[in-house]
């Protein structure tokens, strides 16, 4: 290993220092106010962990059972504190486990810091052990990254992740230290090394439509509102707030904009999308004006793009540019962070409510409920229902857990059943929809957010691609009160094997192990029920039982979810059955 | 419609910007035509010339994610009316005297680097156009080797202004649609 002593400028301040490449990068995670790392060892990162030993009052180390949950945790932990999250892992395999959780907060706009191992600079590509080409796999799935292979590049390097990390669109950031980089020493005054701060990037903002777009919105007779991911990123809950309750307009949300304003405010009308609820979908067509606040109208959302909203002028705010006009022809752009936008273009807003617009919403949630609602939250066999059980968990927590849900059928249960009261309350993987991501984020939201409840519900499909972190949490006793909502099928590819694919269920069927039994072998107590009506009072066991608990529901075999848009189907085309 | 796109990309002079800015473009399929990567007349700033054939659309959102690259200083997105664009060419081809002889009277930037055994090495600088038919006039005399440079281009009188659907600015996308899934 190279043990090269740099000299840099520094070097002349009396408080310059020696440090290890690996004592530098831990001080400089330090500095950016870092408390957690998920991770997990190996050869390459060896030197680090080996630096953190002495940094452990400082900066607790969450050792996850597979790299993919140390990925997923620090999502967890980023999307539920507002902080940005990191992980951990050595070259190789353990960088390439990561990948899974990198391309989810890419897509999701997780602000996160993934540093990894690599061999040393003099072995790069001669394919040494456990060698691979993070950089090059991760470039599609990063917002940016970098490979270091020299100690004083970290003073660069790591508070410039921080700061690409959580700027503008939040997104994943991958910095692979080369392991001469980990041993070399330096002398440096850290007191004189550049702050995240010094690499404020550049963002542009467009605010040159707003006038237009308050005059649009003005003048709208069936104005509709959508919110995204981006108004909870931007901790915009209050100026969406103030917004359509001084515009009276219709509120909709995207699946990750669920939560910015509670369930049962008056204005707001559901969720949009291929299970969201059918006013919200079909009204969309009918909208004169559209406000869409940063969302990015994701194919999920718009159903078939060539009838979709094609009578509605668009007005979209996003922070990103690149998302203005890439899926949907918009009237108004708007280029910028949604807090900042809204505070500009709430005082420009003077407008008539429309009553006959909104009792539209209200005759499709009358056909919603009598067609879907009322028989998802009433199951009429024994056997509950992902839903009533959704339901239950709302009445049980009040609407106040931190929601973490997996993908598939419980998921759009629980974004449609749960009664949200507060911002920033439900994490779900959403753009890239992965299977295994509630029970490791779950993990790390509870770590985040130590003062709130953490409540994950999960598939049986997707409880075992990453059921391992039950040893995590048992180890850590972290207060995750997980929920399987088990009905032996792959649920969501059920239903659509089942509605277009002529019910030729093709590999959707599992045989699960006992989960009760799997917990109590991890010392997590646990409980099954498969009865609707011991749903409730299993619930409220669970949320008494002081540090992380298990409770399967045995659910209804062949349930669907509905509405329903078809894939590549028009948005007025949703199926109520 | 696909329509010849022209790329000019001010980047940092970083590992990684190149895979970085070809993934944007590999991602959808896209074959990229040509690529030419130099120094400019800043210190540490690497200039891209990327020529694409894609539906101008399409093109416009590259250059807004291209632009959301960290590296990226600036980017402009040009369809053909408004750039001037050159490659050089080498051919290396079997000319007699007299064909050597009226090259430079038919081709005006064309010159004549050496002359061997496998042919003469004839250099010539055009737009694609301009080369193709190059080619085409030298072929019967039996080519036996080809390389040309890939595009370079500038903006009609050096003028750039930041408004990225620059010449795309009345195509909006929702015209075409992709493959459902």
């Amino acid at each position: 290993m190279s043990t090269a002593h740099i000299i840099t400028h520094e070097t002349s301040t009396p408080d310059a220092q020696e440090y290890t490449g690996s004592r530098l990068l831990l001080e400089l995670l330090k500095r950016e106010n870092v408390d957690t790392i998920f991770g997990y060892p190996g050869g390459a990162i060896m030197p680090v962990y080996d630096a953190l030993y002495d940094f452990r009052e400082d900066i607790q180390h969450i050792l996850v059972r597979h790299e993919q949950g140390a990925a997923h945790a620090a999502e967890g932990y980023a999307r539920a504190s507002g902080r940005v999250g990191v992980c951990m892992a050595t070259s190789g395999p353990g960088a390439t486990n990561l990948v899974t959780g990198i391309a989810d907060a890419m897509l999701d706009s997780v602000p996160m810091v993934c540093i990894t191992g690599q061999v040393a600079r003099s072995f790069l590509g001669t394919d040494a052990f456990q060698e691979t080409d993070i950089i090059g796999i991760t470039v599609p799935i990063t917002k940016w990254n970098c490979q270091v292979t020299s100690a004083e590049e970290l003073l660069t390097a790591i508070p410039k992740a921080f700061t690409v990390a959580r700027s503008g669109r939040p997104g994943p950031v991958l910095i692979d230290i080369t392991k001469n980089a980990q041993f070399e020493k330096i002398t440096v005054d850290l007191s004189k090394a550049p702050k995240g701060r010094s690499f404020e990037c550049e963002h542009i903002v467009e605010l040159s439509g707003l006038r237009e777009a308050a005059r649009l919105i003005n003048e709208a007779k069936r104005p509709l509102m959508f919110v995204g991911h981006g108004c909870l990123i931007s901790n915009a809950h209050e100026e969406v707030r103030a917004f359509v309750e001084k515009a009276q307009i219709p509120v909709a949300s995207t699946l990750l904009g669920l939560t910015t304003l509670p369930t049962e405010h008056p204005l707001y009308v559901g969720m949009l999308g291929m299970h969201g609820n059918y006013g919200p979908n079909v009204l969309t067509n009918k909208a004169d004006v559209i406000v869409a606040v940063g969302m990015r109208f994701d194919d999920r959302v718009t159903g078939k793009l060539s009838e979709y909203a094609r009578d509605s002028k668009i007005i979209h705010i996003d922070i990103d540019p690149a998302e203005l006009n890439k899926n949907v022809q918009i009237a108004v752009g708007i280029v910028c962070d949604a807090k900042q936008a809204l505070r500009a273009l709430t005082p420009l807003i003077k407008r008539e409510p429309t009553k006959e617009w909104f009792e539209e919403f209200t005759v499709c949630h009358e056909r919603e409920h009598e067609k879907v609602i009322s028989r998802d939250l009433a199951p009429r066999d024994g056997l509950p229902t992902m839903s009533k059980v959704i339901g239950d968990l709302g009445i049980v927590t009040k609407g106040e857990a931190i929601l973490v849900t997996d993908v598939g059928q419980h998921q759009m249960a629980a974004a449609r059943y749960y009664p949200f009261k507060n911002p920033n309350t439900l994490l779900t993987s959403g753009g890239l929809g992965t299977m295994g991501y509630a029970l490791p984020a779950a993990m790390g939201a509870a770590v985040g957010v130590p003062h709130q409840r953490v409540l994950a519900v999960i598939g049986d499909g997707g409880f075992q691609m990453t059921l391992q972190e039950l040893g995590t949490i048992a180890q850590w006793k972290l207060p995750v009160k997980i929920v399987i909502l088990n009905n032996n099928f792959l649920g969501m590819v059920r239903q659509w094997q089942q509605l277009f694919f002529d019910k030729r269920y093709s590999s959707v069927e599992m045989e699960n192990p006992d989960f009760v039994k799997l917990a109590e072998a991890y010392r997590i107590p646990s409980k099954q029920v498969a009865r609707c009506c011991d749903v409730r009072s299993a619930v409220t066991e669970m949320w008494e039982t002081p540090g992380p608990y298990l409770l399967e529901v045995v659910c209804e075999k062949e349930e669907n979810v509905f509405p329903m848009i078809p894939a590549g189907a028009s948005i007025a085309d949703i199926r109520l059955e | 419609m696909n329509q010849p796109i022209t790329f000019l990309v001010w980047t940092d002079n970083s590992p990684g910007v190149l895979l970085r800015l070809t993934t944007l473009f590999t991602r959808r399929k896209i074959n990229v035509e040509s690529l030419t990567v130099s120094a400019t007349e800043q210190e540490g700033v690497s200039r891209f010339t990327v020529a694409i054939s894609t539906d101008p659309i399409i093109a416009a959102t590259i250059g807004r994610q291209i632009e959301r690259m960290i590296e990226v200083r600036r980017v402009f997105v040009f369809a053909e009316p408004d750039i001037v664009h050159r490659e050089v060419a080498l051919v290396r081809a079997r000319l007699d005297e007299d064909a050597e002889s009226a090259l430079p009277k038919l081709f005006v930037d064309c010159k004549i680097v050496e002359r061997g055994q496998r042919g003469t090495l004839v250099q010539f600088t055009g737009t694609e156009g301009e080369i193709s038919s190059l080619l085409s006039h030298l072929e019967p005399h039996g080519i036996t080797e080809f390389v040309r440079s890939g595009r370079i281009a500038v903006t009609l009188a050096g003028e750039y202004d930041n408004d990225l659907t620059k010449s795309l600015h009345d195509l909006r996308p929702g015209a075409s649609e992709g493959p459902e899934v």
